[in-house]
């Protein structure tokens, strides 16, 4: 009975007309989605930016991390919402040292995600917007900041303890500077058929900068990757997600990292006896990551993770 | 990591999933038309959101999702549904004589769309679409228990229905 049905359904068809009317509506329209970008590029990408916002601020993130999260505690304006507990002065041991009002927080600082505290009157969330519409004029002004404050690098995110210049050539994560291209879907974020009908999809069209201090005690240095991150993921994922997923992103192949409680047990098979591990973003402080949601970021261009194991 | 997009063109869509949201419309409004204008309705909607989709059955099933809740929500005060003879007659319009229904295939669909409307949606769904009780109570937000008792109640009535016992029309 049930082939009859099928089979019976099988042949009530749309009218061609109706077809051919919402083919020629979906014409007019764009695609949902475009993209296919390359997985990996190198100097050709950044010559190919067509922006030159995007290419300022792509060098300037290089050059003046540190400088730029200097100046943001300087300020003290800025606090992420909700779960994240904001505490400036342990994202850098030497913030306090390094205050130079002249410096501008960075346009990317300035979107939806971050607010300011209520005394931060001054630079209000006007001001921000609009030097944040500004683009290369706000990243001359970084890089400015940078020029001029060389010795500003936080100290607790800082490369200084020189662990992070001594690339492991057998571990695949030792690339430094490069731009990446990952468009990834992390498996474990694939939407069960429980949740297809209420999970929201967010795409990132970021790039990420991370930094790490202090992983090569395990053996495994890390240098700082910056990743274009072309990703569709869902709304509930969160930066712990991301940083255990971090292995996949970066290197294409499994990696394993324990996580709990802002503790790290395990890296790559690598007992980590529980060491504490911090998470900065944009030089904020994150404790509880299971309880931030990636998509806090969606529309920032670029966001900087510093990841420090003490 | 899929790098198959085409389940995120609407042109796609409507190529490969029209027909199917036309049939699943017409279990609910019971009316060729108004099941065109709800597929129609459900591609506007899917061009003003532009949801992303992560594979081909996740397209599906939002479309789906979408023609389900465009058939509840349709106001049948518009055209009223056609007897079965009288859909059966705009349906045999639309298709050519070698596409024609069997007797048995009329038959069966005969006794499907008698059925009341929350048993012609499982039956669809379940039978047609091939979704199992658990996804069928996410599409149409009902308990999964509440599906299966529909599923077992839509069999008995359409046995009644295809051995000649009472009707149940809605």
């Amino acid at each position: 009975m049930k082939n009859e049905y099928r089979s019976a359904m099988d042949k009530i068809h749309a009218d061609k007309e109706l077809s051919d009317r919402l083919l020629e509506m979906c014409k007019n329209e764009q695609p949902a989605v475009k993209r296919e970008k390359p997985r990996s590029v190198k100097a050709p990408l950044i010559a190919a930016l067509s922006s030159a916002a995007a290419l300022a601020l792509l060098l300037y993130s290089t050059v003046a991390v540190m400088s730029r999260r200097n100046a943001r505690q300087d300020e003290g304006e800025f606090v992420i919402e909700q779960a994240i507990v904001s505490n400036d002065r342990t994202a850098s041991d030497n913030a306090g040292e390094n205050k130079s009002g002249d410096e501008q927080p960075r346009a990317a600082e300035n979107d939806g995600n971050i607010t300011e505290t209520p005394d931060a009157a001054e630079g209000s969330a006007g001001d921000d917007r609009e030097v944040s519409e500004k683009g290369a004029e706000e990243t001359e002004n970084g890089e400015d900041a940078s020029s001029s404050s060389p010795s500003a690098s936080g100290g607790a995110l800082s490369q200084e303890d020189g662990e992070e210049e001594q690339p492991d050539q057998s571990f695949p994560v030792t690339f430094s500077d490069e731009l990446r291209v990952v468009t990834y879907l992390s498996d474990k974020d694939l939407p069960s058929i429980t949740n297809w009908y209420s999970d929201v999809m967010i795409k990132y069209d970021s790039i990420f900068h991370f930094e790490f201090n202090g992983f090569a005690k395990f053996g495994k240095p890390l240098l700082a990757n910056n990743v274009m991150f072309d990703a569709t993921l869902s709304e509930s994922y969160t930066v712990s997600d991301l940083i255990d997923d971090y292995y996949n992103i970066i290197s294409g192949t499994t990696g394993v990292a324990v996580i709990r409680d802002g503790r790290i047990y395990s890296f790559y098979g690598v007992a980590a006896e529980g060491r504490q591990i911090r998470l900065y973003i944009d030089g904020v402080e994150i404790q509880n990551l299971d309880e931030v949601r990636l998509s806090q970021f969606k529309d920032r261009r670029d966001v900087y993770f510093s990841i420090v194991v003490s | 990591m899929s790098s198959d997009v085409r389940y995120n063109s609407a042109e796609y869509l409507v190529g490969r999933f029209l027909d199917d949201i036309v049939r699943l419309s017409l279990v609910y409004v019971r009316n060729f038309d108004d099941a065109q204008d709800i597929a129609q309705q459900v591609f506007v909607t899917y061009l003003q959101k532009k949801p992303v989709f992560i594979s081909e059955e996740h397209a599906r099933n939002w479309l789906f999702k979408v023609a389900v809740n465009a058939s509840k929500n349709f106001k049948r005060a518009q055209r009223g549904e056609l007897s079965y003879d009288e859909l059966a007659g705009v349906l045999a319009d639309r298709t050519n004589r070698e596409n024609e229904m069997s007797e048995m295939e009329n038959k069966v669909v005969a006794a499907v769309m008698r059925l009341k409307r929350i048993y012609r949606e499982v039956i669809h769904l379940y039978y047609y679409c091939g979704y199992n009780s658990s996804e069928i109570s996410k599409i149409l937000e009902i308990p999964d228990v509440s599906v299966r008792s529909r599923l077992s109640r839509a069999r008995a009535a359409l046995k009644k229905e295809m051995t000649g016992g009472e009707r149940n029309e809605k």
